[in-house]
């Protein structure tokens, strides 16, 4: 293995240190996990294939498989080693842990620097050094790498396996994330909760994701940093493997960065420095969370393009919307060619009162016949580099039969990203699943399908 | 803490950063002996390390066209300032021009970094600046001059009548940046930066060392 975080990510064994009888323990969710996929029942969650060992000096058989008192117990190799006891058992634990040349351990134990006992922390990250075994955590949710079936935290249950690795400093942050991901239908190829990073931190997974073939965009939520040099070291590194970072900051504010302090024990640096920072990498930023996943989802199935893109609506009014976003957000909605608006006249597949102009509004009784019409000749104008297709719900308006249509389209001209605004809730919801399941990014707010426009264009 | 003036503007000149032509001064003969031989109009400063807003306790005087007007001026900051410990008096050519905001700063987790803007006596209200970490390439400082509503100064049109050239100010920043790399500086705050056509100068230094 060419990197130490792989023993990570791709174990052949794991033993779950503090493994518990009790449902309402830390150390029974991450044993389930592992054995099931999930604790939650999801189609993505699929039991661990490699060798999993519960570790309890108290119990026999937890979930039906045999306990071991010490991980120096456990007949074969451990790669991986999941720790969940109380922090002042962390210590021995480790020592036994070095002892058995386990590879990597997750510190899912609190109660380290991020409550004022840094020298705890500190005698332990020394104690692992001593046998190179690499610590993620403590105060860590843990990991989940879907394509490798491995649930090694106590989120709820895996999500569908995906390009896009999510990396968090919040652990209980990134668990909501994988019940949101199951709804939207995001796919992930790595979620990492960094916890304290007493050990292992944000610079080195960058690294690790930029050179995972898994992984073609990476995801962050981070409040600080320790090291600020080595995170941007690790982000130019990710712009030179070509994979697209996109980065959600917390604590930006002073109250915000009080509630960091307290949470994961890290300093705060000023948010313009932070800001500066990421532009000066080429990394994105995003302002909330539903952008930071709608943005990287949008990245992970779409190739980045000139910033020349055309608007698409059956409603003038999500068109002007689109046009102020655009206008703002710097993304650049090109002049229709004469040559374009000759052609759908003479179509005769437009109603006479078509715009003529970007956005194209093709009116609010518009078919999946009409859009056709307009997306063929779109998709061909060598002018046009993206498309944003925003669709309104009337009583004519054919939500799935236009899914269907945006996802031919999206074959047919794979270089030109198709971004989809289907506005709308209940009746729109198949469409919608559809979009995202087929690679066509499905935005529920137009401002989002913005930001993703301009996240995925090339240059001004 | 807090550099004088003289230790400022040595500073700038080591790193070969641009300011109008100064002499600082001990007394009222001091003031108008030397201002022989400048280029009138010419402002008249009251400079104290207790005092950070110089501008609004009075103790600036801009557009002096001649000697008279120099000699009343000292007067009346020599009343005003009569409370305050000076570290001096000092006369400087008028500039003109664009004004910026280019500082330093030290960030506990990125270390040295530039800071740049819109400057002015409304730059800290209106918040228009941008950061890079230092050290700064010539495409990191072009995009700084381009992430703000500065950025308008250096489009043909200009605002106001007004317009700067980019070469002098991301000159200026290029030497902000080696300076906070080599110099033990906790932050420094030059503000206005003024620029016009030809060049750019650093009106008003203000430089923390490190303690």
């Amino acid at each position: 293995m060419t990197s130490s975080l792989s023993w990570f990510f791709s174990p052949r064994s794991v033993a779950v240190i503090g493994a518990s009888r009790d449902p309402a323990k830390v150390g029974h969710g991450v044993l389930k996990n592992l054995l099931s996929g999930g604790v939650f029942y999801a189609r993505s969650a699929k039991p661990f294939s490699g060798k999993v060992y519960p570790i309890n000096p108290a119990a026999k058989k937890i979930l039906g498989k045999v306990c071991y008192a010490s991980v120096l117990d456990v007949p074969g190799p451990v790669d991986l080693a999941v720790v969940c006891v109380p922090a002042a058992a962390v210590l021995d634990v480790v020592r036994q842990c070095v002892q058995k040349k386990v590879k990597s351990c997750v510190l899912i134990s609190a109660g380290f620097s991020e409550t004022g006992k840094g020298d705890l922390q500190q005698g332990i990250l020394a104690e692992a050094k001593k046998g190179g075994l690499r610590i993620l955590g403590p105060n860590s949710l843990g990991l989940i790498r879907p394509a490798a079936r491995l649930n090694a935290s106590f989120g709820l249950t895996t999500p569908r396996p995906g390009s896009v690795a999510f990396i968090s400093q919040s652990g209980a942050l990134a668990d909501s994330v994988i019940d949101w991901a199951l709804e939207e239908d995001y796919a992930f190829s790595a979620m990492v909760s960094v916890g304290n990073q007493a050990d292992v931190g944000f610079a080195e997974l960058i690294r690790f994701f930029a050179d995972d073939p898994q992984t073609n965009v990476i995801s962050l939520y981070v409040e600080g940093l320790s090291d600020g040099r080595a995170f941007m070291d690790a982000l130019r590194h990710a712009a030179k493997k070509k994979k697209p970072v996109v980065v959600l900051h917390g604590g930006k504010t002073r109250t915000g960065q009080l509630a960091a302090s307290t949470h994961t024990a890290s300093l705060a640096s000023s948010a313009a420095v932070f800001e500066g920072a990421l532009r000066q990498c080429g990394a994105r930023t995003a302002d909330t969370l539903t952008d930071l996943f709608a943005i990287s989802s949008a990245l992970s199935c779409c190739r980045p393009c000139a910033n020349r893109w055309a608007v698409l609506t059956n409603a003038g009014g999500v068109g002007v919307l689109l046009s102020d976003y655009a206008d703002r957000y710097g993304v650049q909605l090109l002049e229709l060619p004469e040559s374009l608006v000759q052609t759908l006249d003479d179509s005769g597949r437009l109603p006479s009162t078509w715009s003529r102009r970007n956005p194209l509004d093709i009116i609010g009784d518009a078919t999946a016949e009409r859009y056709e019409a307009a997306l063929e000749a779109l998709l061909k104008d060598p002018s046009i580099a993206g498309l944003i297709v925003a669709q309104t719900l009337q009583t004519m308006t054919e939500p799935v039969k236009n899914a269907k249509l945006l996802v031919a389209c999206k074959k047919r001209f794979p270089k030109k990203p198709i971004l989809a605004v289907f506005l709308g809730g209940k009746y729109s919801h198949d469409a919608m699943r559809f979009l995202n399941r087929h690679g066509v990014p499905q935005f529920n707010e137009p401002l989002q399908a913005v930001k993703a426009a301009r996240a995925l264009s090339t240059s001004d | 803490m807090l550099l004088d003036v003289r230790e400022s503007l040595h500073l700038l000149e080591r790193y070969g950063l641009a300011y109008p032509k100064t002499k600082v001064c001990v007394s009222r003969a001091d003031v108008l002996e030397n201002a022989y031989g400048m280029r009138f109009p010419v402002v008249l400063k009251a400079s104290s390390r207790e005092q950070s807003h110089k501008t609004e306790k009075g103790l600036v005087q801009l557009g002096i066209r001649d000697l008279d007007e120099l000699a009343h001026a000292f007067d009346r900051l020599a009343y005003k300032s009569r409370h305050f410990t000076l570290d001096a008096f000092v006369v400087q050519e008028q500039a003109h021009g664009a004004e910026f905001l280019v500082g330093g700063l030290r960030d506990p987790s990125f270390g040295p970094s530039v800071l740049f803007g819109l400057g002015g006596i409304y730059a800290e209200l209106l918040e228009e600046t941008a950061v890079r970490v230092c050290p700064l390439q010539k495409l990191d400082a072009e995009a700084l001059l381009e992430q703000t509503k500065a950025r308008v100064f250096f489009q043909p049109d200009g605002f106001r009548g007004k317009t700067a050239a980019a070469e002098p100010v991301l000159d200026v920043l290029l030497k902000v940046s080696a300076l906070m790399e080599k110099e033990p500086v906790q932050s420094l705050d030059f503000n206005p930066v003024m620029a016009d056509e030809e060049k750019a100068v650093v009106v008003d230094p203000r430089v923390v060392m490190q303690a």
